[in-house]
C-alpha cells in the first residue's frame, strides 16, 4: 500500500496545521505574519505527493496521536459553537486513549454522521475549515452537493442508483462502432457515413472531442504525481466526454478538467483511507449498518462513477459560468452606447454579468478606493476573474488549501454563493499592493495570485462580507505590510496599532514600488503632460491644503506623478462629474500613500549621500570648511524632516535655514522670471489662468529641485545657496509669466539666455556651476554660446538669478 | 484503423473524375492510409488522394504517367502484411491461382490487385484477396459497363472488416466482409 504512507503524511501534516484557524481570533496583525510558516506551502504538499510511490514507514502511534490532537481541537471548536454543546464531548474527551488510537476512523465516522441533524453541524464544520484532515471529505462533499441525501438510510440505494446511471450513460454515449455491428443498417453503419445517427460518424466526432479533452487532461496539475498516471487520465477523459456528450449545447470548455481533478483526488484519498482503516482497525466498533454504508459508499471500484456524479452536480451550478457567447449568439449587437465598457456591452454573457456585479457592486461596497483604482486603470474583472471563477480558484491556491476552500464553498450551499465574496476577499487581500501598482503590475499580480498563508482568512472574510452582522470581521490579513495595515485600521476603525516589528518590512515593500513612482514622476515632469493633468493638479492642491505640514511640504512630486496617470481618464471624468469629488479623494488617498513612502525613500537616500559627502570632506582640507559643515548640518535637518523624526512646523519657526531649503527656489522662480516673460509676445491668453499656472510652476520647480537634491547632494552651490543669508524671500507682486512653455517661448528665451550668460560671468562663486550647465547644453550648440538652446533643467537658470539678488 | 483501397482511376483518359457521391464520402480525418492499385495516370489524381490522407502508397499500372512507382509493394498495417500489385503483369488477369503465386512471393496476409475493374474479395487458402475495382468506373479492355467501387478496410488487431462501396444506379451501396487472421 504505497498510498498509505502518503496519506499518513498528509494527515499528520495537516493535523499540525489545524491549529492555525484558532490563531487569527486572538492575535494582532503583526504576529499574524508568522503564521504562514506553519500552514502548508505548495512545496509541502508537493513533497508529500512525491512520496506517493515510496513506502513510508511511520510509526502508527505518532500518526494517531496527530489525529487525536486534531479531534481534540475540532471537538473544542465545535463545542464553542452555541448549539453544538453536547455533540461529541463524550466521544472525544472521555474516550480512553487506547480506543481512540485503534478506532479513530470509526470514531470520526460516528462524530460526523451519526447524530441527528448532523448535516447542519457538518456544514459549520466545513466552513470553519475543519475538514482539512477528514477522511470523509468525499462523503461530506456528496452531502453538500446533493449527491447523497441527509437521510443516511437511503445512501446505499442512492449510491447504487447513481452508479448504474453513469454506467448506462457511458455505454450509451461512448460508442464503439465495431461493437454495434449487427444492430444497424449498413448504409448508416459504415465508416464513411455522414448521417447523424451513424455510430461511425458519432465515433469520429467523439474522437475529435476526446482529443481536445485529452490535451487538457494531460496538463492537469502537472506538478502532482497523482494526475500523471495513465489510468487517471483515461478516467478523467471518459467522465468529461460523458458530461459533454450529455450537454451538447455547452460541450467541453477548458477549465472543466480542473474542476474534476480535485474531486477525483478527494475520492481517491478517501478510498485509500478507507482501505487503510479496514486493514488497521476493525470496523466492528460501528454497527453493521454503518460499516456496510462505508463499504458501499467508499468502494474504490466506483471512483469514476462517483466522480461523475459529483462533477455533474458541481457543473449544474457552474454551467452558466462556462457558457460563452458562441453558444447563445447575441442578436442585439451594435447598440454601442458611447461610454459603455466592454463588460456592459454583452449582457447575455452570464460570467461577465457576474463579474461585473462583483466588481461594481460587491467590491465597491466593500472597498471604494480599490474599486476606483481598478476602474481607473481599466482593469476589467473578466481579464483575471473568469479563470478564478470558472476553476473555482483552482489555479490560485495550492491543492490542500483549495480543498479547504471548496469545503466551504460546497458547504455554504449548492448555489456557490460564497464564490462572489471570496472573490472580493481575494481582491481585498491584495488591496494595498494593487493600490500602489500601475496597470501592468496590477494585472501581473492578479493573473499570478501571490502565495497565501492562511486560506481561512478568505472564508471568514467572505462570510463577513456577505453578512457583516452575523459573522465577525476577521482580523486583518493582507498581502503587504504596514502602511497598508495602518490604513485599513484607520478605515475600518479598528483600534489595534501595528506592532513596531513590522516597520522594516514596510520599508522594503515601499522602496520596491517607489522606483516606479519616481520613474513615472520624472518622465511626466519632462514631458510636462497635458493641460488636464495641470488642471487636476490645481484642484487637487486645493484639496490637499491640510493642516498636516509634513504632508504639504513634500507631497508635490508624487502627487504630480499620480496625476499623469489620471490624465488618461478624462473620458470617465467628464461622464461622471458627480463622482469626481469622491474619485479625487480616493486618488488623494492613494497619492498620500505614495508620498509617504517617497519621503522615507528620500530620507534614506539623503542619508546615504550625506555620509559619503562627509567622508570626502574629512579627507580634504578646505578653507571654508565651516560653511560646508553648516550646510551639511542643514541637509541633515532636512533629512530628519523627511523622515518625520523632526516636526516640520517647529523648524520653520525657529530656523530660517531649513525653511529656505523648501521655499527659496519657489519664490525665486517668480521673481527672476517675471521680466523675461513680460517681453514675450505669445502669452496673452495665458494671463487668464496665470495664478494657477504660477502655483503649478512653483511645485514643478520644486520637484526638479527635489530630484536634484537626491541625485547630487554634493553640489556645492546647492549647499551654499541654502545658507546664503541674502536670499530674497518676498514674492513679487507681479506674476504674469509663463515658465515652462518651451515650445512657444523660444524668442523670449533667447533674451533670457543672454541675460543669464552675462550674469554668469559676473557671478564669481558660481563658476563651476555655469560650466556644468554649459556642458549640458553643449551637445545642441557647438558654437560655444548656449544661446540657441535652453537648458532643460530650469534650476540652473533660477539659481544664478538668485545669487545676483 | 481505416485504410482506403482504390485504383484504376484512368483520369483523364477514360473518365473525367471520381463520382461526386464518392467524393462526398471521402473526407479527410477519417482515413489513416491509402493503398492504390495504380493507373492513377496523372499527378493530379495522386494529389487528390494526398488530400484525404497523408500516407499514400501507389504501385505502377500500365498507363502511368509517373513511371517511378514500384511494380509491387508490401505495407504493414497493424498485424497485417498487405501486398499490392496492379495486376496487368499477372496472367491470366485476375486469376486466383496466379494471384496466389504473387501472394506467396510477397509472403503477405492480404493481397490487393486491380486492373480488371471489377470488385472482388475472397479468401483463398486462408489468405485474403481484394480487388477494389475502378473508383471512377472506367472501362476496361474487355468491358464497358463497369460499376464504380472502392474498399475501406477497418483493421483491428487480427480482424479485418472490408466495407465495399459501390455506385449502383447513382446510389451508394455498402457491403461488409469480415476476415480473421489465424
Amino acid at each position: 500500500m504505497s498510498m498509505e504512507g502518503m496519506l499518513k503524511r498528509l494527515r499528520s501534516m495537516s493535523g499540525k496545521q489545524l491549529k492555525s484557524p484558532t490563531v487569527p481570533s486572538q492575535h494582532l496583525p503583526g504576529q499574524r505574519q508568522t503564521t504562514p510558516s506553519t500552514t502548508p506551502s505548495k512545496d509541502d504538499i508537493l513533497s508529500t505527493l512525491d512520496g506517493f510511490g515510496e513506502k513510508i514507514q511511520e510509526p502508527i502511534p505518532s500518526e494517531d496521536n496527530n489525529n487525536k490532537h486534531v479531534r481534540r481541537y475540532s471537538a473544542a471548536s465545535v463545542n464553542s459553537e452555541t448549539e453544538n454543546d453536547s455533540m461529541d464531548t463524550g466521544v472525544c474527551d472521555t474516550e480512553p486513549t487506547i480506543t481512540s488510537i485503534t478506532h479513530s476512523y470509526s470514531l470520526e465516522w460516528e462524530k460526523l454522521f451519526l447524530k441527528t441533524g448532523y448535516l447542519r453541524h457538518l456544514r459549520n464544520y466545513a466552513l470553519k475549515g475543519n475538514l482539512r484532515s477528514s477522511r470523509f471529505r468525499s462523503i461530506s462533499w456528496k452531502l453538500f452537493l446533493g449527491v447523497l441525501e441527509e437521510d443516511t438510510t437511503a445512501w446505499i440505494n442512492k449510491t447504487k442508483q447513481s452508479r448504474a446511471k453513469y454506467k448506462d450513460l457511458k455505454d450509451k454515449l461512448i460508442v464503439n462502432p465495431r461493437k454495434a455491428v449487427d444492430t444497424q443498417d449498413l448504409s448508416f453503419n459504415n465508416p464513411l457515413s455522414q448521417e447523424d445517427e451513424s455510430p461511425w460518424n458519432r465515433f469520429f466526432l467523439d474522437n475529435e472531442l476526446r482529443l481536445t479533452i485529452k490535451q487538457d487532461v494531460i496538463r492537469t496539475f502537472p506538478e502532482i504525481e497523482f494526475y500523471r498516471s495513465e489510468k487517471i487520465r483515461e478516467l478523467m477523459t471518459d467522465i468529461l466526454l460523458c458530461y459533454c456528450r450529455l450537454h451538447d449545447t455547452l460541450s467541453y470548455r477548458q477549465g472543466m478538467h480542473e474542476l474534476l481533478a480535485p474531486i477525483i483526488f478527494v475520492l481517491h484519498c478517501d478510498h485509500q483511507a478507507f482501505l487503510h482503516a479496514s486493514e488497521m482497525e476493525s470496523l466492528d466498533i460501528l454497527d453493521i449498518d454503518s460499516s456496510e454504508k462505508i463499504k458501499v459508499v467508499l468502494d474504490p471500484k466506483y471512483l469514476e462513477h462517483d466522480a461523475y456524479a459529483m462533477f455533474s452536480q458541481v457543473m449544474l451550478t457552474m454551467e452558466p459560468w462556462y457558457v460563452s457567447k458562441e453558444v447563445y449568439p447575441t442578436k442585439s449587437a451594435d447598440v454601442n452606447q458611447p461610454f459603455a465598457r466592454p463588460q456592459d456591452m454583452n449582457p447575455s454573457n452570464v460570467i461577465v454579468t457576474k463579474l461585473t456585479r462583483i466588481q461594481d457592486y460587491l467590491l465597491k461596497k466593500a472597498d471604494h478606493e480599490l474599486h476606483f483604482h481598478l476602474e481607473k486603470h481599466e482593469i476589467a474583472p473578466q481579464i483575471y476573474g473568469i479563470r478564478w471563477i470558472r476553476l473555482l480558484f483552482g489555479r490560485e491556491f495550492p491543492m490542500q488549501d483549495l480543498l479547504v476552500l471548496w469545503d466551504a464553498i460546497f458547504a455554504d450551499g449548492i448555489g456557490f454563493d460564497l464564490v462572489d465574496y471570496i472573490f472580493v476577499a481575494m481582491l481585498l487581500y491584495l488591496r494595498d499592493h494593487l493600490l500602489s501598482s500601475d496597470y501592468p503590475s496590477c494585472l501581473n499580480t492578479l493573473m499570478r495570485y501571490p502565495p497565501v498563508g492562511d486560506i481561512h482568512f478568505f472564508i471568514d472574510k467572505a462570510r463577513h462580507l456577505r453578512d457583516p452582522h452575523q459573522f465577525p470581521r476577521p482580523p486583518l490579513y493582507t498581502y503587504q505590510s504596514v502602511q497598508t495595515a495602518e490604513k485599513i485600521v484607520k478605515q475600518q476603525e479598528i483600534k489595534e496599532s501595528p506592532t513596531p516589528g513590522n516597520v522594516p518590512q514596510h520599508k522594503r515593500g515601499s522602496s520596491a514600488s517607489l522606483s516606479q513612482v519616481e520613474e513615472s514622476m520624472f518622465r511626466s515632469t519632462q514631458s510636462s503632460s497635458t493641460s488636464l493633468a495641470r488642471y487636476e493638479t490645481q484642484s487637487l492642491r486645493s484639496n490637499v491644503t491640510t493642516p498636516d505640514d509634513q504632508v504639504s511640504v513634500n507631497d508635490s512630486p508624487t502627487r504630480y506623478s499620480s496625476m499623469s496617470s489620471r490624465g488618461k481618464n478624462k473620458k470617465k471624468k467628464t461622464t461622471a462629474v458627480d463622482s469626481a469629488s469622491e474619485a479625487e479623494i480616493a486618488a488623494l488617498r492613494g497619492s498620500l500613500h505614495d508620498k509617504e513612502s517617497m519621503c522615507s525613500y528620500c530620507a534614506t537616500k539623503l542619508d546615504l549621500h550625506i555620509d559619503r559627502l562627509q567622508a570626502q570632506l574629512l579627507q580634504q582640507d578646505l578653507s571654508n570648511e565651516d560653511e560646508i559643515l553648516v550646510a551639511i548640518a542643514g541637509i541633515k535637518q532636512v533629512r530628519d524632516v523627511l523622515k518625520g523624526t523632526l516636526r516640520f512646523s517647529q523648524n520653520l519657526l525657529d530656523e530660517d535655514e531649513i525653511s529656505m531649503n523648501f521655499n527659496h527656489y519657489k519664490m525665486d522662480v517668480s521673481s527672476s522670471e517675471s521680466p523675461d516673460t513680460d517681453s514675450s509676445p505669445g502669452f496673452s491668453e495665458a494671463e487668464i489662468t496665470k495664478d494657477k499656472i504660477v502655483e503649478k510652476h512653483l511645485f514643478y520647480v520644486s520637484s526638479e529641485e527635489n530630484s536634484e537634491a537626491i541625485d547630487s547632494p554634493s553640489d556645492p552651490s546647492l549647499t551654499s545657496g541654502a545658507n546664503n543669508p541674502n536670499i530674497n524671500f518676498k514674492l513679487p507682486a507681479l506674476r504674469d509669466f509663463e515658465l515652462d512653455d518651451f515650445k512657444s517661448g523660444r524668442k523670449s528665451r533667447h533674451f533670457r539666455n543672454k541675460d543669464y550668460i552675462s550674469q554668469n560671468r559676473s557671478s564669481g562663486p558660481n563658476n563651476c556651476e555655469s560650466e556644468f550647465s554649459k556642458s549640458w547644453n553643449g551637445e545642441s550648440s557647438r558654437d560655444t554660446s548656449p544661446e540657441s538652446e535652453e537648458s532643460p533643467n530650469p534650476l540652473y537658470r533660477i539659481r544664478h538669478n538668485t545669487y545676483d539678488l | 484503423m481505416l485504410v482506403l483501397v482504390l485504383g484504376d482511376l484512368h483520369i483523364p483518359h477514360r473518365c473525367n473524375a471520381v463520382p461526386a457521391k464518392f467524393k462526398k464520402l471521402l473526407v479527410p480525418g477519417k482515413i489513416q492510409h491509402i493503398l492504390c492499385t495504380g493507373n492513377l495516370c496523372t499527378k493530379e489524381s495522386f494529389d487528390y488522394l494526398k488530400t484525404l490522407a497523408s500516407d499514400v502508397h501507389v504501385v505502377r499500372g500500365d498507363f502511368e504517367e509517373n513511371m517511378n512507382y514500384p511494380d509491387q509493394k508490401v505495407v504493414t498495417v497493424g498485424q497485417f502484411r498487405i501486398g499490392m500489385c496492379h495486376g496487368h503483369q499477372v496472367v491470366p488477369w485476375g486469376d486466383n491461382e496466379s494471384l496466389a503465386m504473387v501472394q506467396r512471393q510477397l509472403d503477405v496476409d492480404i493481397l490487393i490487385s486491380g486492373h480488371t475493374h471489377k470488385f472482388e474479395a475472397f479468401e483463398h487458402e486462408n489468405k485474403f484477396y481484394i480487388n477494389p475495382g475502378s473508383a471512377t468506373g472506367a472501362f476496361n479492355t474487355l468491358d464497358s459497363e463497369i460499376i464504380p467501387s472502392f474498399v475501406i478496410l477497418d483493421i483491428q488487431q487480427s480482424t479485418v472488416v472490408a466495407y465495399v462501396y459501390k455506385l449502383i444506379n447513382d446510389d451508394v451501396k455498402v457491403e461488409r466482409i469480415e476476415y480473421k487472421k489465424n
